[in-house]
């Protein structure tokens, strides 16, 4: 590890400030991804901007009747907060398959979101790799690739974002609150806070570097089931192959009127499919309506050779969601 | 005692924290040592640069093939490997990644971390061999497996009893590798006093360790005092020591000073050996009764070329079931991989697992229940092993196992559940028990597997 200078800052805007002060320098939250990157080299701040003692830890609702969560919650509050588990067991769910007690303890939200992969050749300083080192080339297009992405990828980078909170915010339609020393906050989607590898891996997403994200919102969550499935190779402690967060609402006839699907260990984000969410809207809620659901998710996915089953094992997960979810989900009388 | 419950006498230390590993044990002035390892699969290091890594903050030696003093050479004549020497960085040889090639000791384990990175090496690569399949046509036998075991066994005239056989199945069974990940990574403190070295390293043979110590840096082994109340996780990983022992002796030696070294998690899947790859092919034929006709289970592994390592992975298979026509083979693979060692179980673990799915199938060919197929196999009526099942044993435990099951397996619609059992058997050879038990300096009540152990057959 590098040596470093720290400092501990109570506001967002000193917070902010501070960051632009250094070069090189960093927000560190609850650090249980940043300082093993550190240990490894991988990341090498000159600068730490300690910001886990703002005051950004509050789980509310808004009057719209939106769920505001601050940046600064750890991951373990958040999952056992009444509100999110009784409206939004999907994100509940989520933030129980990651990681462990543990870390969850530690974890923040806006980290959770910020957390790198967990590509073996990223974290291998021997091994190639653009998002670590851009035009050092990427070592898993032919390497060990079997947790790598099959969607949205490209020959640069194949990695994975790790998030499994990230994949329930995306369902739910969440927008992050950044703080930026120059302007006022702005609100982005998942989908806009998130990059596509493209030529860039190593720019992982729209956050500039004086940035801070000071919360998620979630709105008011559609009426229905909703569910976040994680397969993976152990039960505990271990990232997804592949998970799905479906939300469905649907009616006494068995009509889906709304549909929310989000993927994840299939992309280098969260990966929403909204192609997906219009298959099944206004369909039956029946197996086949499932199965077309499944397929057009999955359209266009690439396998890389060990990660080929992800394609197949991405539809079954999700064809097994949407019934389960479906199962749970009172049929709504009009 | 059997059939009790007994608690573990070191258990509430262990679990209230109150149980010493190796790598927490404290001296005045220890050092820190960091291992590091290759970065190519097969090779030599043509440079290894030091200079900027010695100028770094704390650092107080770094240690390579170039400036490591004279090891000695493994006695291939004693059967265990886990006694004999382990040479470490003592070429620029490059068998394996992450081979060690050095360590770098510094006054914290920060600054020894911080300086490994600082260590420049060039390599020279060769071409190797890391790819089992591509390689099985250059399988050859090995002389022996671990404890003396034939390679080989035929009884009868396997393919005629195969191809006669109303009921077949011919299978293959790939196995990937299987690491051993003990809670404490391998580690080691070693605290120089006098001509003495005091080592204390979490060790599954106290004897073994001493041993391999003593012949690598050629000393007596009246002059090393290893110290290991707590095993702190084996499942073989720990049967002989590795870099982090050998290199933590060699630093402490050469400084005389205490030094503490640990393998990171990475590195125990580079540094410690490991249950290689299998491939099994399994050949089971049956009659309309269920009896077994003839039964065949090959084994093809890899091996590092240096030290040949063969997972004895059909030997129980020569035990467990009884048919007139049975064959057993391993093969090795020469691969410039990582070295096999023994891991939890070694051959049962890998082999059970081959021919019992092959039994569950075979069950499903026949339409018999898989236990009722295990129960008319008994072993009992034809083998004549050294492992003999006493009469009615068998039979017993399949019954017991079925009933435990809740009465007769039965097949639901999903194909992964309801339609398999699995077997074990493990040999073990019985010695004269060995009437010691030690009291320990350091007051920690355990016992660590003493040697000579209870070796597998």
């Amino acid at each position: 590890m590098r040596s470093f200078s720290y400092e501990r800052v109570t506001d967002p805007r000193t917070a902010c400030a501070a960051v632009a002060a250094h070069p090189d320098s960093k927000f560190i939250s609850g650090g249980t991804n940043l300082i093993d990157l550190m240990r490894l080299e991988i990341e090498r701040p000159t600068h730490l901007v300690d910001i886990s003692r703002l005051p950004l830890t509050a789980i509310e609702e808004l009057p719209q009747g939106q769920l505001r969560i601050g940046a600064s919650a750890r991951n373990s509050d958040v999952a056992a907060n009444p509100l999110v588990r009784k409206r939004y067991p999907v994100l509940t769910e989520a933030l129980l398959a990651g990681a462990s007690g543990q870390l969850r303890n530690k974890a923040s939200v806006g980290g959770n979101l910020l957390q790198r992969t967990r590509c073996h050749y990223f974290y291998d300083t021997a091994a190639g790799c653009n998002k670590r080192q851009p035009g050092a080339g990427c070592a898993a297009l032919s390497g060990a690739n079997r947790n790598h992405a099959i969607l949205g990828a490209s020959d640069a980078c194949i990695a994975t974002h790790p998030s499994d909170m990230a994949v329930a915010l995306a369902a739910l339609g969440a927008t992050i609150s950044i703080l930026s020393p120059e302007t006022t906050t702005r609100e982005v989607s998942i989908g806009e806070f998130y990059r596509l590898p493209g030529t860039t891996p190593d720019t992982e997403t729209n956050l500039a570097a004086r940035e801070l994200i000071t919360a998620v919102t979630a709105p008011p969550p559609p009426t229905g089931g909703q569910r976040y499935r994680k397969v993976r190779d152990r039960t505990s402690y271990e990232f997804a192959l592949v998970s799905v967060a479906v939300i469905l609402t649907i009616e006494g006839d068995n009509t889906i009127t709304e549909a929310r699907v989000a993927f994840g260990g299939v992309a280098h984000m969260p990966w929403r499919s909204t192609e997906a969410e219009t298959a099944l809207t206004g369909r039956p809620a029946i197996p086949a309506t499932y199965q077309a659901a499944a397929d057009i998710a999955i359209e266009g996915a690439v396998g890389r050779g060990d990660n080929d089953f992800k394609i197949q094992l991405a539809r079954n997960t999700l064809r097994r969601t949407l019934a389960d979810v479906a199962a749970i989900t009172d049929r709504r009388t009009s | 005692m059997i059939g009790r419950g007994v608690n573990r006498v070191d258990g509430p230390a262990k679990v209230t924290g109150r149980a010493t590993y190796a790598y927490e044990y404290q001296q005045p002035n220890i050092l820190y040592g960091v291992i590091i390892t290759a970065t190519i699969a097969r090779g030599q290091i043509q440079t290894i640069d030091v200079s900027e890594a010695k100028q770094a903050p704390g650092v107080r030696a770094v240690l390579t093939h170039e400036n490591v003093p004279g090891q000695g050479a493994a006695d291939e004549s004693l059967p265990w490997a886990y006694w004999r020497a382990h040479p470490t960085i003592s070429s620029a040889d490059i068998r394996h990644y992450g081979d060690a090639v050095g360590l770098v000791v510094a006054t914290t384990l920060e600054q020894a971390q911080a300086a490994s990175l600082l260590v420049r090496i060039q390599y020279q690569p060769a071409t190797g061999h890391f790819d089992l399949r591509a390689r099985t046509a250059e399988a050859y036998a090995p002389a022996a497996l671990p404890a003396g075991f034939p390679p080989d066994t035929a009884v009868g005239d396997f393919e005629t009893g195969f191809d006669s056989a109303p009921y077949r199945v011919d299978q293959h069974y790939v196995l990937p590798w299987y690491f051993a990940q003990p809670m404490e990574p391998n580690a080691c403190m070693v605290v120089p006093r006098g001509e003495d070295l005091f080592v204390y390293v979490g060790t599954q043979i106290v004897d073994a360790a001493r041993a391999s110590i003593a012949a690598t840096i050629k000393i007596d082994p009246e002059r090393i005092h290893v110290i290991s109340p707590f095993v702190g996780g084996g499942f073989g990983s720990k049967l002989r020591v590795h870099a982090e022992t050998i290199l933590a002796v060699l630093a402490a030696q050469h400084l005389n000073q205490a030094v503490k070294v640990t393998l990171t998690r990475r590195q125990i899947v580079e540094v410690v050996g490991a249950r290689p790859t299998s491939i099994q092919r399994l050949r089971l034929g049956a009659g309309q009764d269920g009896r077994l006709i003839a039964l065949a289970h090959e084994a093809i592994t890899h091996t590092n070329p240096k030290e040949e390592f063969a997972d004895p992975i059909a030997v129980s298979t020569r035990s467990l079931y009884a048919a007139p026509h049975r064959l057993t083979r391993h093969r090795l693979v020469q691969l410039d991989v990582l070295d096999g060692e023994d891991v939890r179980a070694p051959g049962e673990a890998s082999g059970l697992l081959g021919l019992e799915c092959t039994m569950d199938e075979l069950a499903y060919e026949i339409g018999v229940d898989p236990i009722e197929l295990r129960i008319r196999n008994d072993p009992h009526a034809t083998l004549s092993t050294m492992c003999r099942f006493q009469n009615g044993f068998w039979s017993s435990a399949c019954a017991k196992a079925r009933r435990a099951s809740g009465g007769a397996v039965v097949r639901t619609g999903r194909p992964a559940s309801g339609t398999g059992g699995g077997l074990s058997a493990t040999g073990w050879r019985r010695r004269p028990a060995c009437n010691r038990s030690w009291t320990l300096l350091c007051g920690c009540e355990s016992s660590p597997m003493a040697a000579p152990p209870c070796y597998r057959i």
